[in-house]
């Protein structure tokens, strides 16, 4: 269980990495930590001493966001709340010659969900495997270890220090990318010049006239 | 029922199935499954009742229990921290004993006392199914840290929020604006 901290530093790494404009970024965010939501329900569980929800709810809930199929069915749930399509992939993101083949992926809430999903299960399983280890193909699978590298105890903060750096220096590349912004553009906060080119959600259609 | 609406209940659903098996499939290894037998030289992770159930399998081995310490108690002479587990559920009380606490180099006492969730690995000794003396050799100690993260990872969140200008209710206003359109065109 590397923390929340780690897997947002991560994802912050990932969005920069990719040029990920504001939208894409939270939702990337987000999945980053969806696979721990259902955590809460444990501690309040544990909190109350309730044995049968920790044992019956709780437990399965939170071994069953650990997988593939768990991050899948979350963001699923989520991405119910948003809209299907961000109408951003045409702004900011670095996927070279293939932005236009995969825009009308990288474009959706539910992908980028899923995305920070798989990278909290990828990070979660550096560790030794605490409560149960990181099932990936659970309910299909649920052999132990298949997928932990068993690198570091859970509860400290080995990841953070290890990832702070990176997450500062994506920081730093933000913050240059927002002044040269700022002085070319006149803006105040981080965007991409061709936001200003690029179709307004009306233009879209997204809203009716 | 246009097709956006269609689509969100078909991912309801699918949701609600998955976690409807999820639910099903953990009772049944709780109640029923079998005991882990791929131990590879690390520690695996067993709950109170699965300890109890097949305590016998289980000694000697290294496993990671997940337990929330009770009484939990300091013996300076011996160096010594002992803290107790009970199941209120199925009647299960486990009483765990670090030796040579002074080294763990990791948390205090207080840090323990303070958890709510304690991983500890290497169950050595099962008395009786139902009482369970056990000694650690590692103890992992999450809720303060747990907790800290949580904070920090929303303050993180909210920074983020404010950095990017993100609104949400504009979302909502998009997601519902996009829904009305869609009607219409259904209408239409």
């Amino acid at each position: 269980m590397p923390d929340w901290l780690a897997h947002l530093m991560l994802g912050f790494i990932i969005g920069t990495a990719l040029r990920m404009p504001g939208k894409n970024r939270f939702f990337l965010l987000l999945g980053s930590i969806m696979p721990d939501l259902v955590r809460f329900f444990g501690i309040a569980f544990t909190y109350f001493n309730w044995s049968f929800g920790i044992t019956y709810l709780s437990n399965p809930l939170n071994t069953s966001s650990h997988s593939v199929l768990g991050v899948l069915a979350y963001a699923l749930l989520l991405s119910v709340f948003f809209p299907s399509t961000l109408g951003t992939a045409s702004t900011t993101w670095n996927l070279g010659g293939a932005r236009d083949k995969w825009r009308w992926l990288v474009d959706r809430p539910l992908f980028l969900l899923v995305f920070g999903g798989l990278l909290h299960l990828l990070l979660d399983s550096i560790m030794w495997p605490y409560a149960g280890g990181i099932d990936w193909l659970y309910p299909l699978s649920t052999a132990p270890f298949i997928w932990s590298f068993g690198l570091m105890w859970p509860g400290t903060f080995v990841v953070d220090w290890i990832l702070f750096p990176f997450f500062l220096a994506a920081v730093i590349v933000e913050l240059a990318l927002w002044e040269r912004r700022r002085s070319s553009g006149g803006k105040s906060f981080p965007q991409n010049p061709k936001w200003k080119s690029s179709k307004s959600i009306k233009d879209q259609g997204l809203i009716g006239s | 029922m246009d097709r956006p609406t269609k689509t969100r209940l078909a991912k309801v659903i699918f949701f609600a199935g998955f976690v409807a098996c999820i639910l099903a499939i953990g009772v049944w290894n709780a109640n029923y499954g079998n005991a882990p037998t791929k131990w590879d030289g690390k520690p695996y992770t067993v709950s109170p009742l699965m300890l109890s159930r097949y305590a016998a399998t289980l000694e000697g081995k290294q496993v990671a229990l997940v337990v929330a310490p009770r009484d939990v108690s300091y013996n300076a002479s011996t160096d010594t921290l002992s803290f107790v587990d009970v199941d209120t559920t199925h009647g299960i009380s486990i009483s765990i004993i670090y030796p040579n606490w002074s080294k763990n180099g990791l948390y205090t006492v207080n840090d323990i006392a303070s958890s709510a969730q304690l991983a500890v690995e290497g169950i050595s000794h099962v008395a009786t199914s139902n009482t369970i003396v056990a000694t650690a050799v590692h103890v992992v100690g999450e809720e303060t840290v747990y907790w800290c993260s949580i904070v920090g990872g929303f303050a993180m969140l909210a920074v983020l929020f404010w950095y990017f200008r993100l609104d949400l209710r504009r979302l909502r206003f998009v997601l519902k604006a996009r829904h009305s359109q869609e009607g219409e065109e259904t209408h239409a």
